[in-house]
């Protein structure tokens, strides 16, 4: 595709999210009737009153589970280049690669048979 | 077709808008998980700009680490500290004291003083050249459809000991993690 068809796809894209966004709010601002009230500006939970801040203090459980995340997330985007190149190469050296690979993820699933044998992978359990 | 390549550079422009504006709302914004999402917004504009410059692989891995990973470190970090309270103190006390908004400033005005220096005192021929790219076919024409497995070639031929030390690094910062989270919840 020519880099001016993509500009003008993308010119028309923003422009019709623009004008539809800003019809759909001045059409409110003009027909909508704006009363507000503390009743009603309040959560909905189920008919119940709500008992507090939305802003609490969260458990550390989720901050683990956090940076377990953008632990394998990175071995993700380590692998892929490797997954990627695996295609490339000759029947021959393929044994190579995955062996270098294989090194890669084991190191990792030693950690990762570590985290389960400390109970942080349980979420019930307390790491002990 | 000069309308049409003038066109081209729109959302390059676009997207610097969105950069600029994710980057102030969050700087801004006195409501730090708020903040927080304003931030994806920054890096995802961010992973734009590379996949402008054709450059795949380091698009998605900003996409993946920073937009992703990075931003749901910090909601999680601010909400596990609960600063609430302190936000808003932290907003009155920075835009109160005049000369720590003059500080700031300076130190911004030199920043950007020294990267434009630096930007400008390169000699970009020279490197046009050496990278062997033409002044306006820029850098698209070089990066073919392998540039990801090409990555891959390099970090298990060349790299293969940093490539297997990242692993170690990583496995280092899941020990560590579990140690110190288990050190707080026994408190």
């Amino acid at each position: 595709m020519e880099i001016g068809q993509i500009g003008i796809i993308s010119v028309v894209a923003i422009l019709n999210g623009l004008v539809l966004l800003g019809l759909s709010i001045a059409i409110q601002r003009i027909f909508g009737i704006y009363n507000p009230g503390t009743v009603k500006n309040d959560t909905y939970e189920c008919g119940m009153k709500s008992e507090m801040e939305s802003q609490v203090q969260f458990d550390i459980k989720y901050y683990l589970f956090a940076i377990l995340f953008i632990i394998f997330d990175v071995e993700f985007v380590f692998l892929m280049p490797w997954a990627n190149l695996f295609n490339f190469m000759e029947a021959g050296t393929r044994g190579f690669i995955i062996m270098e690979a294989f090194a890669f993820v084991a190191i990792l699933l030693v950690g990762l048979f570590y985290a389960y044998k400390k109970g942080a992978i349980d979420w019930n359990q307390e790491p002990a | 077709m000069e309308f049409l390549e003038s066109l081209s550079s729109i959302p390059f422009y676009v997207l610097s808008v969105i950069t600029v504006l994710c980057s102030l709302g969050m700087i801004l914004n006195p409501n730090l998980v708020r903040a927080g999402f304003t931030l994806i917004g920054a890096f995802a504009s961010i992973s734009g700009f590379y996949f402008l410059l054709s450059a795949n692989f380091v698009a998605v891995s900003q996409v993946l680490i920073y937009a992703v990973g990075i931003v749901l470190v910090i909601v999680f970090a601010v909400m596990l500290c609960s600063l609430k309270d302190e936000a808003s103190k932290l907003q009155e006390y920075v835009f109160a004291s005049r000369s720590k908004t003059v500080f700031a400033l300076v130190i911004s005005a030199l920043t950007f003083s020294l990267l434009s220096f630096v930007i400008q005192s390169q000699d970009w021929e020279t490197i046009t050249k050496l990278t062997g790219a033409t002044k306006y076919a820029s850098v698209i024409d070089m990066v073919d459809e392998k540039y990801t497995s090409q990555i891959g070639y390099l970090m298990l031929n060349k790299y293969l000991l940093p490539f297997e030390l990242i692993s170690i690094l990583l496995l280092v910062v899941l020990v560590g993690v579990i140690i110190l989270s288990k050190k707080n919840i026994s408190k």
